[in-house]
């Protein structure tokens, strides 16, 4: 069976820091996996380095089984043709920390964009679509209105269906609750899990303990750049093996 | 008196032509040029950013004035001799492009880092990122700055008097001379006071129509 992600001993420094130090890892299609542990062990820099956010220093990344880039550990990079690196990245969508929604467009024009701009959609179809994730996330009535005019969560909300609405295969999704104010966390969280049973494979970045152990079918635990466990909610959450996870997961009990 | 006035006023109008056509040409001419290169600076290989650092450096550290003898004056040492008004746009152009070029690049890098990752898991290309993502909202963060300069631009026409041209400065004081009255000084002034109020109402304009997502 084809991995949608495959990583294969992927390196990436920042100066003298290993923020991923030979990670490997597979996704199969539909799973939905959550990326936990703690501040600056390497979980964002995973996550942005599947789309290229982040350029790896060594490894081999692959989608739906075709490398997006490969490089040896002596740093000889494998030649992978740009287009063969664009059409695999537009199966990723992202959803980031800060939204970064483009505040000059309105709701529905974050969301159509992308698809009549890169994908050289009809105006009116990518309305359609837009129309139609707008009403996933619970957003119809904010359709024309400016992004400085919603509150943080109903933001992410937009930003995920900006995301969907290149009709990606997976969704990033990068810490996607920390910059939002308590009481505006649910709603985000709704419309992930609404995505989850949706069968969307996703990958998530959070904070969010319950939240991650009720959607994901797998929970990774990174720490210093490495992965430490990789198993389901409740092995990697209920009975961790590693101290280090014990320290980690009894802090949000 | 009237009379006077009306007559003084016909005649100084008369070369007010000139003060817009520089200004409009100088606009049109230096606002693209000025974008280009500030994209050259920000996205451009070192050596090109050097060089327009460089360019900046001159063309902002000298006086307009100089700059304009040296390329009406200057140039037909080496048999490049220009009429008066292309010396003048020439050098209106490449000296504003200079102040506008880093206005510009000023306003592109202030815009968030986040909105260029946002454009890229989107898999939009360079151009589709600077021209539908950063450029707009840059534009719109410059424009206080670059409505200062325009009412400069409007005001520094006045230095083609010294390559013998006639805008409405030296109109209104050929009827100084004349005359030896204020008068044509006032109305001057009044001229230049309603063009510089036509540039800020202009502005305050496309402020508030970009300024919308606000």
């Amino acid at each position: 069976m084809i991995k949608i992600i495959s990583m294969k001993g992927v390196c990436k420094n920042f100066g003298p820091v290993k923020a991923l130090d030979n990670v490997n890892l597979d996704v199969s299609e539909g799973e939905v996996i959550s990326i936990i542990g703690p501040s600056g062990s390497g979980k964002s820099t995973l996550l942005r380095s599947i789309n290229q956010l982040e350029k790896i220093d060594s490894g081999r990344i692959e989608i739906e089984g075709e490398p997006v880039i490969s490089i040896t550990p002596g740093g000889v990079h494998e030649h992978i043709p740009r287009k063969q690196i664009t059409r695999l990245n537009k199966k990723l969508g992202m959803v980031f920390q800060h939204f970064n929604l483009f505040p000059h467009k309105t709701v529905i024009e974050n969301i159509t964009e992308a698809p009549v701009i890169v994908n050289k959609m009809k105006p009116s179809d990518a309305e359609e679509i837009a129309l139609r994730l707008l009403e996933t996330v619970g957003l119809t009535d904010k359709k024309d209105v400016y992004p400085s005019r919603i509150s943080g969560g109903q933001k992410q909300r937009v930003a995920i269906a900006r995301a969907l609405g290149m009709q990606p295969d997976i969704l990033l999704c990068d810490e996607p609750t920390s910059a939002l104010d308590p009481e505006l966390v649910g709603e985000v969280l709704a419309t992930l899990r609404k995505l989850a049973r949706e069968k969307m494979t996703m990958i998530v970045v959070t904070h969010e303990m319950s939240f991650a152990r009720e959607i994901s079918d797998r929970i990774i635990f990174m720490d210093e750049g490495k992965i430490l466990a990789d198993g389901l909610p409740d092995q990697v959450l209920g009975t961790p093996e590693h101290p280090r996870i014990r320290e980690f997961v009894k802090k949000f009990i | 008196m009237i009379e006077y006035i009306i007559a003084t006023t016909g005649y100084i109008l008369k070369g007010c032509g000139l003060t817009l056509s520089l200004f409009a040409v100088t606009a049109l001419g230096s606002v693209p040029l000025a974008i280009l290169f500030a994209l050259g600076r920000v996205s451009g290989p070192k050596y090109l950013d050097r060089t327009l650092g460089v360019y900046a450096w001159v063309f902002r550290g000298t006086p307009l004035l100089l700059q304009l003898f040296f390329i009406y004056y200057g140039l037909s040492i080496f048999g490049i001799s220009l009429k008066p008004f292309t010396a003048a746009s020439l050098t209106f152009i490449i000296n504003y492009a200079a102040y506008l070029m880093e206005i510009f690049r000023s306003g592109i890098q202030s815009i968030d880092r986040g909105q260029y990752e946002a454009a890229k898991a989107l898999n939009m290309t360079y151009t589709q990122t600077m021209r539908r993502i950063i450029l707009p909202q840059a534009l719109k963060r410059t424009i206080p700055p670059c409505c200062n300069e325009s009412i400069t631009l409007v005001k520094d026409t006045a230095l083609v008097i010294v390559i013998g041209m006639g805008d409405l400065l030296r109109s209104a004081k050929e009827v100084f001379t004349r005359d030896f009255r204020i008068t044509p000084f006032v109305i001057a002034a009044i001229i230049y006071l309603i063009m510089t109020s036509g540039v800020i109402a202009v502005f305050r304009k496309i402020e508030d129509r970009l300024g919308v997502y606000e």
